[in-house]
């Protein structure tokens, strides 16, 4: 499955970025002599006009291995490696042929290399990197084994540990996570109050709303089990639960207590550039602890890669909410959603950054009109996760909505629009693995003609969870 | 591996330009400096050359400054100092005598040692590759800034000196940092900065490398220059830089397509084949979008039409000249029976043509050429080999040694149908 090759891709690219720095640290001066005497005779035997054939040759296929042209630097080093097959030349022949696709042959020089001299750990490593990209995972595992009995230095270690994780991870069929964090919120504006707290309805009628503000305990769950159907058709598939829960502990606030389960469950499909999501999936809301409505979905979503690092996402979304009691029955809907827009992946300061640029259109049509409308809104996100286990997230988002008829008491003012302002701000960071303490952020606030929905609110907290990947 | 450990500048002056500061740079204090094999006496001759600049770039020799635009190679003097101006095509490339080569940006002041490898890197920014060699070689490459020394035996990095601090990245393989009697050895894929106050490693960013070295070499100018006098027609001109920029860049692909137009527009068809061959094989798509690969196939032919008439027609002055040494001509093989395992015989020839070519010392001639002699000698007519001809085609070729067969498939149903009758 795209899965498995997309693991076996990081594991490569990630890899690659590590470059083996310390093999070369180790003994700074390029790989170690010839050990032996078999190597020596037959450099002995080059006089020293061919020597200097061969130096030539040698730099020609450096510079092209310099310069990323792999392609054209391995017939070159595969010319010299017949006539000076030394051991840094089998290094930089096996080490081009990986580059350019060809794990047998960098397989069969990196080997030769072990045969004459099996001590050399930063070798074995990049063996079963040529075995982990043929795709044989048990001889990458066995060299790893190997790697790790020759006690390498500490640093050397982890990195080896950390390639064995990501084979062992990439063999997996079934993945499950579980992630639980819980933590006190304070909210601003628990009921959602106007700006203006007296409100002219008309006819000499005025409207006197009291903020609520206070403290909810936010409970979140989220478990997600994955199953990868091997490699051969890249299909996969995804079951998702989310729970939600809001407690307001104040008596007089309990009215407000929200609860949110949310499963999904969907095939996966994904190839060298693109990757789609079929999910279907299945909301249960209650609020005032009551039931408050049920809704079925279905939300397909594509992402086409432009490049490693650039994706466009495209997303549509419909969903059926039923609202259980009869009174909200008006609010009963059909939403259709589409989305659309950029995602950008890029490293710099040691740290790996996410910015997207979304944008969304949504249509819904409810039982009464006050509640149907067209909205579109807009606006970048960007997520920042650095080495020591720290992640920041930023998410803003305009939103403009145009309800199909005016709010109920509102009538002269016309149909009902929203302009809405949202930002999110978060910062995570994970301790001991699997724990973490979040710290989030988020104001909206909403411009309506309507002065009973022209509000603002505040949420912020802290929240101390568990992440768990089985 | 010796290790080795910078010594203490005897002096050192960023804004020094004359060379004899150069020279003062690379003098090293004796014990506790930078401990070289004994054997490494100082140079006697060039440190190096400049093998391609683009733009102004000026060279310091001894109590003479020379400014050259020139696109020619020039001996670098141990003790001089090369550097570019700020103009955005100012890059020079320069090629030590151990084979390292260092690409020199814009606004860089480089001076050159009086010992194998030793630079000193007084202000800009370069690209430094050091190259590995069949016999091991026996020093780094020394990189000396007024912060430190970086000793780089094989890789590929960057290294940007100037006022407030030094930064490197190492690209392949790894870097040993000294400074202040301290070492750091810096691994490919890091980044860092030396600066007055702290030290900031990173990761290199992706991309990076492919910026900073196109961004750095002169390849590209001196390829933009080169394109532009063509396609002014000044061919002459033109030539002249991409055959420098070839001797410089061998893979340069934009020079292999120019050189070949300009050798087929001179009648030089050899060399024109020569340079178009190269150019489809560094960038093969190209070529075939181009229509180069095939123009090259046409041109061949023609070439070996060529050759062979004239072969032919100079065959007593042939004869009595000397074969090519270590040639060997593989006779295409000939079919002795059922005609429709003809084509099975050019694929017989290229497979021992393809063995024996990887005899090291051997000439394999083309086997185009063969059959085009054989044709225009009316030898293949019986579609039987006469030994007496092929030895005559083989001389015409000049040919130390010829390779001759032939071959029959048998229908092994046949076979057992005849086996069955008897």
């Amino acid at each position: 499955m795209r899965r498995s090759s997309v693991c076996v891709n990081s594991i490569l690219s990630f890899l690659a970025l590590v470059n083996f720095g310390w093999v070369a640290a180790e003994d700074l001066g390029g790989p170690e002599p010839s050990p032996t005497g078999l190597e020596t005779g037959d450099l002995r035997k080059l006089s020293p006009r061919e020597v200097a054939e061969l130096n030539a040759k040698l730099r020609q296929a450096m510079a092209l291995y310099y310069d990323q042209s792999y392609r054209l630097a391995l017939p070159l080093f595969q010319e010299i490696a017949q006539q000076a097959g030394t051991i840094d030349i089998f290094y930089w022949l096996a080490r081009t042929a990986a580059k350019v696709g060809q794990p047998d042959l960098a397989i069969e020089k990196f080997r030769s290399i072990l045969q004459r001299d099996p001590t050399r750990t930063s070798v074995r490593l990049e063996l079963a990197l040529a075995y982990l990209q043929k795709g044989d995972r048990v001889a990458a595992t066995a060299e790893l084994k190997k790697a790790l009995e020759t006690q390498p230095p500490e640093s050397v270690r982890r990195q080896i540990e950390q390639l064995a994780q990501y084979i062992e991870r990439a063999d997996k069929r079934w993945v499950a996570t579980l992630r639980a964090s819980l933590g006190p919120q304070f909210d601003d504006n628990i009921n959602v109050t106007p700006t203006d707290s007296i409100i002219n309805l008309g006819d000499g009628r005025v409207l006197r709303t009291e903020r609520l503000e206070g403290w909810f305990i936010d409970f979140d769950a989220f478990a997600d089990l994955f199953y990868d159907f091997g490699k051969k058709g890249a299909f996969a598939w995804r079951g998702d639960v989310f729970f939600l829960h809001h407690e307001y502990p104040d008596s007089a606030d309990r009215e407000f207590n929200y609860t949110q389960t949310d499963a999904r469950s969907g095939l996966e499909h994904a190839t060298a550039n693109f990757r789609v999501r079929l999910p279907a999936g299945f909301i249960d809301r209650r609020f005032s602890n009551e039931d408050l409505s049920h809704a079925f979905y279905l939300a397909p979503r594509g992402e086409y890669y432009l490049g490693r690092d650039l994706n466009v996402t495209l997303g549509y979304r419909y969903e059926d909410e039923e609202f259980v009691d009869d009174v909200n029955d008006d609010q009963s809907n059909v939403t259709h959603t589409g989305t659309f827009g950029p995602n950008y992946r890029f490293q710099a300061w040691g740290m790996d950054h996410f910015v997207s640029f979304l944008g969304a259109y949504a249509v819904r049509d409810a039982e009464a009109e006050r509640f149907s409308y067209s909205d579109w809104s807009i606006g970048p996100s960007y997520a920042g996760r650095w080495k020591s286990g720290t992640e920041a997230s930023v998410y803003l988002r305009y939103l403009d909505r145009d309800y199909d008829a005016p709010a109920l008491g509102f009538e002269p003012l016309g149909d009902r629009d929203e302009q809405r302002y949202t930002a999110v701000l978060s910062l995570t960071q994970t301790f001991y693995r699997n724990y973490f303490v979040s710290a989030s952020f988020s104001y909206i606030r909403n411009d309506s003609n309507v002065p009973l929905f022209d509000y603002d609110k505040l949420l912020a907290g802290v929240n101390f969870g568990v992440n768990f990947n089985f | 591996m010796k290790k080795v450990r910078p010594s203490i500048l005897v002096a050192q002056t960023l804004s020094a330009i004359l060379v004899s500061c150069a020279i003062a740079v690379f003098a090293y204090a004796g014990p506790g400096g930078v401990t070289r094999k004994s054997d490494q006496a100082p140079l006697q001759d060039g440190a190096g050359v400049i093998e391609l600049v683009s733009g102004k770039v000026t060279l310091y020799l001894s109590k003479h400054r020379t400014p050259f635009a020139a696109r020619s190679r020039m001996i670098l003097p141990p003790g001089s100092a090369v550097q570019t101006t700020r103009d955005a095509d100012s890059r020079a490339r320069i090629v030590l005598d151990d084979g390292d080569v260092i690409h020199l940006g814009p606004s860089t002041l480089l001076g050159v040692g009086r010992r194998h490898s030793e630079l000193d890197l007084r202000q800009g920014h370069v690209i430094a590759y050091a190259m590995p060699t069949i016999i091991r070689r026996d020093h780094p490459l020394f990189l000396r800034t007024t912060h430190g020394v970086l000793a780089l035996t094989v890789g590929k990095v960057y290294l940007a000196a100037g006022r407030d601090g030094v930064e490197i990245a190492v690209f392949e393989n790894a870097g040993r940092w000294y400074r202040d009697g301290l070492t750091k050895d810096i691994k490919a894929g890091q980044r860092i900065r030396f600066g007055s106050k702290t030290d900031d490693l990173a990761a290199i960013p992706q991309k990076r490398e492919a910026q900073l070295s196109r961004w750095i070499s002169p390849e590209a100018w001196v390829e933009k220059a080169g394109v532009e006098l063509f396609r002014n027609k000044d061919l002459a001109a033109a030539r002249q830089i991409f055959s420098q920029l070839q001797a410089a860049f061998l893979y340069n692909a934009a020079a292999a397509y120019h050189l070949g137009m300009i050798h087929l527009d001179k009648g030089e068809l050899p060399e024109a084949i020569g340079q178009w061959r190269r150019y489809a094989v560094i960038d093969p798509k190209r070529a075939r979008e181009k229509g180069v690969s095939r123009h090259l196939t046409t041109l061949i032919s023609q070439r070996i039409h060529d050759e062979v008439q004239h072969a032919v027609a100079n065959e007593n002055n042939l004869s009595r000249s000397r074969p090519e040494p270590n040639s060997i001509a593989v006779h295409p093989f000939v079919n002795r029976g059922d005609a429709k395992y003809r084509a099975l015989g050019k694929g017989l020839t290229a497979m021992v043509i393809s063995d024996v070519a990887k005899i090291p010392g051997i000439k394999v001639l083309e086997r185009e050429r063969i059959q085009r002699l054989l044709d225009e000698i009316k030898l293949s007519e019986s579609g039987l080999v006469s030994k007496d001809k092929t030895v005559r085609a083989a001389r015409l070729l000049r040919a130390e040694k010829i390779v001759i067969g032939d071959y029959a498939v048998e229908s092994r149903r046949r076979s057992d149908e005849e086996s069955k009758q008897e």
